[in-house]
């Protein structure tokens, strides 16, 4: 490096420094304590709660459907502005997570019971199935059952059909949906359905300790389905599957009474009656815990908890009430309040927007006056907006590497409890692994080739509707359209390209989904509403507009002097096409088919919204699948400890995503610099 | 036969498949554009429910007949401004230092190798690394536009380098020797002859940028987003869930009015996009023409 150059680095340190001086400064002045009130935790509390919050005074509260176990394990991590005010539980804190908590300081704590609930599984209005007993349900969806053909062996489950349990069931495959091991509702429907059956048919057919331990644990055969955290959800999902049933809270039951309706269990039907009696055999409590200390933190806090407990609320014909809850006589009594104030970020943050703007703003207002300065005077300044652009450039740089960096480290803590090779190999996912050492679920099952079968099979049946038609449209626009057309086609394609993913997905769940299902059920063929195929057709849709511009991008960069003297000795348009373009474009387009790939592996939204999320080793494009996309958003628990196998993994997920779509990546654009071509970075 | 008739024949031929060809081609064309219509169309129809004055100005609600979006278009609005205010200016500020200022070796190729592979990363893993940096390490508050912008303007930001220096590169070498030439220095050069030249195409790009990170769900997923957030934002640092992540939550709902108000709520996306998309795209063409 020349003496000038290292000149130059010396300056381009001091505005970087003087920025890192700023928001050090800034950082401890930052300390202010939220406005709003966080709840985070059990879906099936989540829509009392946020109806609760609605109703709320002052500004509106956050509430984050998460899961029980997952939304206490956050609100266990400690004190302060980025943990949750209040969490929701669907069940009681366990011994476990309240010593935790006790650890982490979070104490004193209110735990209040809301109400009560019961888990109901539920079918579609008309649903073939009225009435089960807990010994059916348990033999239905048990991991390990008694040997049907006698003998005291225990097997892995071997019934396909309800019809196997019992003579009198309909001859439906088994197929529940319920929800993931994140769940308080799940954790209460394997203590309260699974357990006691399971114990019950223990004594009949004894056996070592290992098959206690696993009581209550589930099949992984696809009979059960993880369908997500929100009820509703899972009642919208069975919508289009008239064979399935679902496991949801009653309130869900309430909300959605032309849609589904219970089946009951044991001889009872669940009624608010019968829930508040304690007579319908899955009846639980809910619960809120509060911290105590967050009062002083929150100004809004105490209002809000009182809401959750006026008459409007919970009294008779109550909003919540109306929503399905079920009350009680009164809540819990609460801790004793102590106040602490607890610094909250959210001001820090907001600083360092602040400096940076300013910083920037400054920076172009001084360099655009100084710069028509005279020249020695000019030389000096230059040489500091030179440092300070460049200090940008690797500040830029670092802070991306940095976060990357960030998908590593988890990474390397999975694979020091998960062989690499099972995660790479195996054909059975089902990350069921538990958040808590108490919970009654297996060891997990990390072999991801299923999740990759299942994004390969959407991005290749997106490909197959995309590429033709993109490819004969953008010939068109290229050979045969005229100048205006021409530029209205580039035009066209560039906004379509723009049109959110969402909007698609939309489509897709509501239209494309259901109609594939009713096109296969018309030729005979079962189809769920959530499918490979409605998935893939629909990411292909998306994909139209993105391949048309990169083939309209590399023809753009063909040279026309070879095609135009073809003309000229006669040949029509097609043959200069077909003898002369193509050819010269075709690597050209090979690669943009490549980058067209790596955005449909990287697509999430619409596969979240109509592939179903079931991770299936198989090539039936009519059954539901998933993506890795996919599977990194629903096992995001959101919990800041990322010390466990189940919140690690979904930046393992995100790093072999990274790892498949850099390589094909970074080959196209190898490809097209060859011919010339620069992708637009926009699409 | 005679040559000669043989000879117009089989030019005959070759006029049929030119304009069989064709016409397969411009079947391709409108098939395309029904199928990218088709969503559009369906949902317009969907929307009818929930196409009333109230859906629009009401905080999001748990009713199916209360629901609105002020929440959200005030939440995506605002996350707009970190994304328009801090991530642009510093992605096109990185763009003129790379191309401009900067050599093709050491630093300079590393800053921009690292830009140019993380630009190629789907929006869903910028997600994971928000949340490892932006809320565990930094801290910033989740379900805030704070939070939505800060998200969308990093995974934003290294394609906006990209365009940027795209649009730098359109601009003819001759203009920067002509510069120097006249004794200008390197900066002048940029601010004075190069910049001017550039900054349509630049600016277009940005609009195209900003209606992506408009529309973008995937990423919010992740820290916080999927979430309840109750009455209308008022600053950056008050809960709200942007537009893309309402119509997901909406349209994942059984009741039939949650969709129809989710199809409305995605038609409004459509047409803010397809507004900042014809402007930046006017923008670009107005730099191609200069």
């Amino acid at each position: 490096m020349s003496r000038g150059a290292l000149a130059e680095w010396r300056i381009s340190l001091a505005p970087a420094a003087a920025v890192a001086a700023a928001l050090l400064v800034a950082a401890p002045a930052g300390a202010a304590p939220r406005s709003h009130a966080v709840i985070a935790g059990s879906s099936t509390v989540f829509p009392f709660a946020a109806a609760v919050a609605e109703r709320a005074p002052g500004p509106g509260p956050l509430v984050l459907p998460m899961g029980s176990g997952a939304g206490i394990a956050w609100f266990c991590e400690g004190l302060g502005a980025h943990t949750p005010d209040i969490a929701l539980a669907s069940r009681a804190m366990t011994p476990d997570e309240a010593s935790g908590c006790r650890v982490a300081g979070v104490t004193p704590l209110e735990p209040m019971l809301l109400g009560r609930d019961g888990i109901v599984l539920v079918a579609p209005v008309g649903g073939a199935i009225a009435a089960l007993t807990l010994s059916e349900l348990w033999r239905a969806l048990a991991a390990r059952v008694p040997d049907p053909a006698g003998g005291t062996e225990w097997v892995a489950n071997p019934y396909r059909s309800w019809s196997d349990l019992r003579a009198g069931l309909p001859a439906m495959p088994i197929r529940v949906l319920g929800p993931p091991a994140t769940s308080g509702t799940r954790d209460a429907f394997a203590a309260l359905a699974l357990r006691p059956a399971c114990e019950a048919a223990l004594l009949d057919h004894p056996q070592p300790d290992g098959e206690r331990r696993q009581c209550g644990e589930l099949r992984r055969d696809g009979a059960w389905q993880d369908a997500g955290e929100n009820d509703d959800a899972l009642v919208g999902r069975l919508r289009g599957d008239a064979a399935a049933l679902g496991v949801v809270g009653f309130g869900a039951l309430v909300r959605n009474p032309d849609r589904i309706s219970a089946v009951c269990l044991d001889g009872v039907c669940p009624t608010k009656e019968k829930i508040q009696a304690g007579t319908y055999p899955l009846a639980r409590p809910l619960y809120l815990y509060l911290k105590t200390a967050h009062r002083a933190l929150v100004p809004g806090l105490d209002a809000l908890v009182d809401v959750f407990f006026t008459p409007e609320a919970v009294g008779p014909g109550g909003y919540l009430v109306r929503l399905g809850l079920v009350p009680t006589e009164s809540r819990q009594a609460g801790g004793v309040p102590s106040s602490h104030a607890v610094p909250g970020p959210g001001d820090l943050a907001a600083r360092i927007f602040g400096i940076a703007l300013v910083t920037v703003l400054l920076g172009l207002v001084a360099g655009s006056a100084l710069v028509r300065r005279a020249a020695p005077a000019r030389r000096g300044v230059e040489r500091l907006l030179v440092g300070a652009l460049w200090s940008s450039a690797v500040v830029t740089a670092a802070l991306l590497a940095l976060v990357l960096a960030s998908l590593v480290v988890p990474t390397l803590n999975f694979f020091l409890q998960v062989s690499p090779l099972a995660f790479l190999a195996g054909t059975h996912w089902s990350p069921e692994s538990a958040i808590r050492t108490s919970q009654a679920v297996g060891e997990g099952a990390f072999g991801v080739l299923p999740v990759l079968l299942g994004s390969v099979l959407v991005a290749l049946i997106a490909l197959a509707l995309a590429l033709p038609l993109a490819l004969a449209a953008a010939l068109h626009g290229f050979a045969w359209a005229g100048r205006r057309q021409r530029r209205a086609w580039r035009f066209g394609i560039r906004l379509a390209a723009l049109v959110p993913a969402v909007v698609y997905g939309l489509f897709a769940a509501l239209t494309v989904g259901p109609g594939v299902a009713a096109v296969a059920a018309a030729l005979g063929v079962g189809a769920s509403a959530q499918s490979t195929l409605a998935a893939g057709l629909v990411v292909g849709v998306m994909l139209l507009p993105v391949l048309a511009v990169r083939i309209e991008e590399v023809l753009a960069a063909v040279p026309l002097a070879a095609a135009e003297a073809a003309l000229g000795l006669g040949a029509t348009r097609w043959e200069a096409l077909r003898d002369i373009v193509l050819p010269a474009a075709g690597p050209g387009i090979g690669a943009g088919v490549l980058l067209a790939v790596t955005r449909a592996l990287g697509e999430t939204v619409i596969v979240l919204m109509a592939a179903g999320l079931v991770a299936a080793w198989t090539l039936d494009p009519l059954g539901a699948t998933t993506t890795l996309t996919a599977e990194i958003v629903s096992l995001m628990a959101g919990t800041h400890a990322l010390d466990n196998v189940r919140t690690q993994l979904p930046f393992v997920l995100g790093l072999f995503l990274a790892m498949i779509v850099l390589p094909l990546n970074a080959w196209a654009l190898r490809i097209l610099r060859r011919s010339d071509v620069t992708p637009s970075p926009v699409f | 036969m005679s040559p000669l008739r043989r000879s117009s024949e089989l030019a005959a031929g070759r006029q049929r498949r030119e304009r069989a060809v064709r016409a397969v081609a411009l079947a391709s064309v409108l098939l395309m554009a029904l199928l990218l219509a088709l969503p559009l169309l369906d949902l317009l129809r969907r929307a009818g429910a929930g196409l009333e004055w109230g859906t629009f100005a009401r905080p999001d609600s748990v009713d199916a007949m209360a629901a609105g979006m002020a929440g959200a278009l005030s939440a995506s609005a605002m996350a707009m401004l970190p994304v328009l205010l801090v991530a642009t200016p510093v992605g096109l500020a990185v763009a003129i230092c790379l191309e401009e200022l900067a050599g093709r070796r050491g630093a300079a190729r590393w800053v921009d190798d690292s830009i140019r592979h993380l630009a190629m990363l789907p929006p869903v893993v910028y997600g994971l690394l928000a949340f490892g940096g932006l809320v565990v390490v930094f801290g910033l508050p989740v379900g805030t536009p704070l939070l939505a912008g800060a998200v969308l303007g990093l995974a934003v930001l290294p394609r906006l380098v990209l365009a940027g220096q795209l649009s730098l590169r359109r601009v003819p070498a001759e203009v920067r020797e002509a510069g120097f030439a006249m004794g200008a220095s390197r900066l002048q050069v940029v601010t004075g002859h190069v910049l001017p030249r550039a900054a349509p195409a630049m600016l277009g790009a940005a609009f195209s940028m900003l209606a992506r990170a408009l529309g973008e769900a995937a990423p919010l997923l992740l820290v916080g987003f999927a979430a309840f957030a109750a009455g209308v934002p008022h600053g950056m640092t008050e809960p709200g869930v942007p537009l893309p992540v309402l119509v997901m939550r909406w349209g994942a709902l059984p009741e039939p009015l949650f969709a129809a108000k989710a199809a409305a709520a995605a038609l409004l996306l459509v047409a803010s996009v397809v507004v900042l998309g014809v402007v930046g795209g006017l923008l670009e063409r107005r730099g191609d023409r200069a």
